[in-house]
């Protein structure tokens, strides 16, 4: 799936200038505890997240997830959003909660990827 | 924000000085005008300037097998042609470069009209060049090495400090990044640096963090001034932290950082008494 389909079935919107929307992404993360996402050893993934701060967009740098999506509506802060720039990171915002928008990915196909 | 440069732009390396030709022109006048400058291809333009299409000399020579050199440009060119924008980084170019495997764009403005081309030799030439102002105005951590098999890095972290936090895990990934080591190996530092780094940010009063890399292992040492780990196999367990409600707000304290850390490592050995705890993490390079 890329992320433009993401963005689709989310019916998300884009925040930051590069989308990069045409990036294949293989399967995602959804967590609100950043522990949990550096543990999370897929490639090609995109986090979901309720949690929205600056360190979130560090973490998606260090262990390089492909994009980044606030769920709940909520919407991240300039600050936020010039750190995704210059890290060239994209964040999508969906008004879905988390449940929902993980269903919804999972039900469009982005599945879980067996652990290699 | 601890960048204190802003990031090279497409337009600080592109070239201005575009060649380009117009669509109701021949493929014969593109070919000679492409033989005349040197290119291997150009962007297409309106009056306005408006990018409508690229052509190259691939397109040229399928003109030519074809018999078809007096064709319009605008039969041959390459339609909706991938562009960058003048304000798009160069990072953000490199990526386009190796995800299209081309070696030039056509760059356009607001308007989006065509600005400039950027090959990928723009790209080494200037950025070379905007390197060499970064070392001068903001001397980097890395020291020279004597033996230019390895790297050393060095940070201080400071206790409490979110602003700085994964400053140097990021450094250790870039440099781990540059001197072009595997992309999981990359990640599994990356991973064991930044948990130990923000070790220290949450629960310690101040700590260093260095990496030392040779061709053979990266060694991340973390070592803090205390309070130290009450009990670290109770540390170790998944799932176990002591971080304050605070600190979870912010997304950490799931427990997991030592775990992990000991996942990412080849080796991992930690001490810790109240006076401190020091961690050693250390990764093969195959």
């Amino acid at each position: 799936m890329t992320l433009s389909e993401i963005k689709k079935v989310l019916e998300a919107t884009c925040f930051t200038r590069h989308c990069l929307e045409d990036k294949e992404v293989d399967t995602a993360c959804g967590a609100d505890l950043l522990s949990d996402v550096l543990a999370h050893r897929k490639e090609k993934t995109v986090l979901l997240t309720g949690l929205i701060n600056p360190q979130v967009i560090r973490t998606a740098e260090i262990i390089d997830l492909i994009g980044v999506i606030f769920v709940r509506g909520k919407v991240p802060s300039q600050e936020i959003i010039d750190l995704a720039e210059a890290k060239d990171i994209p964040i999508l915002c969906t008004a879905y909660p988390m449940y929902e928008s993980c269903g919804l990915l999972y039900k469009a196909g982005l599945g879980v990827i067996s652990n290699v | 924000m601890y960048d204190k440069q802003p990031l090279p732009r497409v337009q600080d390396v592109m070239t201005r000085d575009v060649i380009s030709i117009a669509p109701d022109l021949t493929v014969r006048q593109a070919k000679d005008l492409m033989r005349d400058k040197g290119i291997s291809g150009m962007p297409v333009v309106d009056r306005e300037n408006a990018l409508l299409g690229v052509i190259s000399v691939a397109d040229i020579i399928q003109a030519m097998e074809n018999n078809n050199l007096n064709a319009f440009v605008s039969e041959v060119m390459t339609v909706n042609p991938i562009f960058l924008h003048e304000q798009d980084t160069v990072g953000y170019a490199l990526q386009a470069c190796r995800r299209y495997k081309y070696g030039r764009f056509p760059v356009i403005d607001e308007q989006a009209k065509v600005v400039g081309v950027l090959t990928v030799g723009d790209i080494v030439t200037r950025l070379a060049q905007l390197l060499r102002i970064d070392q001068v105005d903001e001397p980097d951590e890395i020291k020279e090495p004597k033996d230019f098999t390895t790297r050393i890095y060095e940070c201080s972290i400071q206790s409490m400090n979110f602003d700085l936090a994964g400053l140097a895990a990021s450094n250790i990934k870039k440099m781990l990044t540059g001197l072009g080591l595997k992309g999981t190996t990359v990640r599994r530092a990356a991973i064991a640096a930044y948990d130990a780094e923000m070790n220290v940010v949450i629960h310690a009063y101040e700590g260093k963090l260095s990496a030392k890399v040779t061709p053979h292992d990266i060694t991340i040492t973390v070592e803090d001034s205390g309070p130290g780990i009450k009990d670290v196999s109770l540390a170790m367990q998944p799932g176990y932290s002591t971080a304050s409600d605070r600190i979870r707000e912010m997304g950490f304290g799931a427990g997991m950082g030592l775990p992990n850390i000991k996942k990412s490592a080849d080796e991992f050995t930690i001490e810790s008494t109240p006076k401190g705890t020091t961690l050693v993490i250390k990764i093969f390079i195959d």
